[in-house]
């Protein structure tokens, strides 16, 4: 059976925006397969690998809430050619913790059939994307780090905060090395220890 | 600043200072540069690097008693008064750890890392925003208005030869000590 995957792809779609929208989950399940495959790349609080019907609902649905019911996706350009991978570029916005936001992604799918069996979802702008999809606590609870800090420092460090070479030296010193290490890194620490804090 | 670091760099854990996500004796050393004033609490996560470290435990800060430098003596007084208060005295930190050593970390005058007191021999960097920008204490500042007028005093006098006719000899020194420390243990 040959399906026209912007048929399908069109059903999925449908099916996000109701759910987003507050609506039941039934027509996601009818467009899923069993096995489905979700890939969210990055950092942020929605990042995973998402396997089976349920655990991708579970995702969906802590988008949903993550964006209060506001999110909404504005499917464009659909891209196929001869094998079982389509890609559709989607621009999304939502209202997150008070804050408009706004977003592309391609969607890379696997088909099967006329459900979806696999999604990678690639965003135009990683850093970007993490950034919105990261729920930044009204209260820091004790033990945590304060986001509101952490969130206003560290810009530019990539051109203004080179490691030093002779504040590198001391700091291999002190960790008891004979020699600084050659690769460092652009944080504050060299790259070839891991670090806390 | 994660996103910040190039591929190749250390593995990343994301995790509280005084909640480290590591068992007891995990890892070699701990080590913290210019850190200890952001942690809600210093203690707490100086205890937790003790916890997880083996041999040693390496906390590069600065010594919110040391004579300050023109930036902050002069022009900005009471930012620095506000900055200081952040971080624990050298006395406190030494009260936390077994055995420490402390050694001073001259800055030199053409430092890469652009903290603080990096451009103490380039005074003309500190009117730039984007420099500014990546030290935390101006990315915090609490008074932003008093913190541009501030700079334009010393815009002034960078204007007028007023500054270098003070400070200017510093254009040449090789480094100073601005105050920064790196304090070692031995575990």
């Amino acid at each position: 059976m040959v399906v026209d995957p912007a048929l399908t792809l069109g059903r999925l779609h449908a099916a996000q925006q109701e759910f987003y929208a507050g609506g039941q989950d039934g027509p996601l399940r009818e467009v899923l397969c069993p096995d489905i495959a979700w890939h969210v790349p990055g950092a942020s609080d929605i990042a995973g690998i998402y396997v089976g019907v349920d655990e991708v609902l579970a995702y969906f649905a802590r988008r949903r809430d993550l964006a209060d019911r506001t999110f909404q996706m504005q499917p464009a350009e659909l891209l196929s050619g001869d094998g079982e991978h389509v890609a559709t570029i989607t621009h999304g916005q939502a209202t997150i913790a008070g804050r408009r936001e706004a977003w592309s992604t391609v969607g890379l799918y696997r088909l099967r059939g006329d459900r979806v069996a696999e999604c990678r979802l690639l965003a135009f702008d990683q850093t970007e994307f993490d950034r919105i999809w990261t729920r930044r606590p009204e209260h820091t609870p004790p033990g945590h780090p304060d986001p509101a800090v952490y969130d206003r420092i560290g810009s530019g460090y990539t051109r203004h905060r080179q490691p030093d070479r002779r504040i590198a030296a001391a700091i291999h010193a002190g960790l008891g090395d004979r020699a600084p290490s050659s690769t460092w890194g652009r944080g504050r620490a060299p790259t070839s220890r891991p670090t806390g804090a | 600043m994660i996103a910040q670091r190039p591929p190749g760099s250390a593995p990343v854990i994301v995790g509280a200072a005084a909640a480290l996500p590591l068992a007891d004796a995990t890892v070699d050393a701990a080590m913290a540069t210019l850190s200890l004033h952001h942690w809600p609490d210093w203690r707490a996560g100086v205890a937790e690097m003790l916890r997880v470290a083996r041999r040693r435990i390496v906390v590069f800060t600065w010594d919110n008693r040391f004579d300050r430098f023109w930036l902050t003596s002069e022009y900005l007084d009471w930012l620095a008064d506000w900055d200081a208060e952040r971080f624990p005295t050298m006395d406190e930190l030494l009260t936390e750890l077994p055995n420490p050593t402390v050694t001073a970390v001259p800055v030199p005058r053409d430092c890469t890392d652009g903290f603080l007191a990096a451009y103490y021999a380039r005074p003309k960097a500190y009117l730039d925003p984007a420099v500014r920008q990546a030290m935390s204490i101006f990315a915090l500042a609490p008074d932003p208005d008093r913190v541009a007028a501030s700079l334009r005093a010393l815009e002034d006098d960078l204007r007028s030869g007023a500054w270098d006719a003070r400070h200017g000899s510093l254009r040449h020194s090789a480094s100073i000590d601005a105050g920064y420390r790196l304090v070692a243990t031995e575990l």
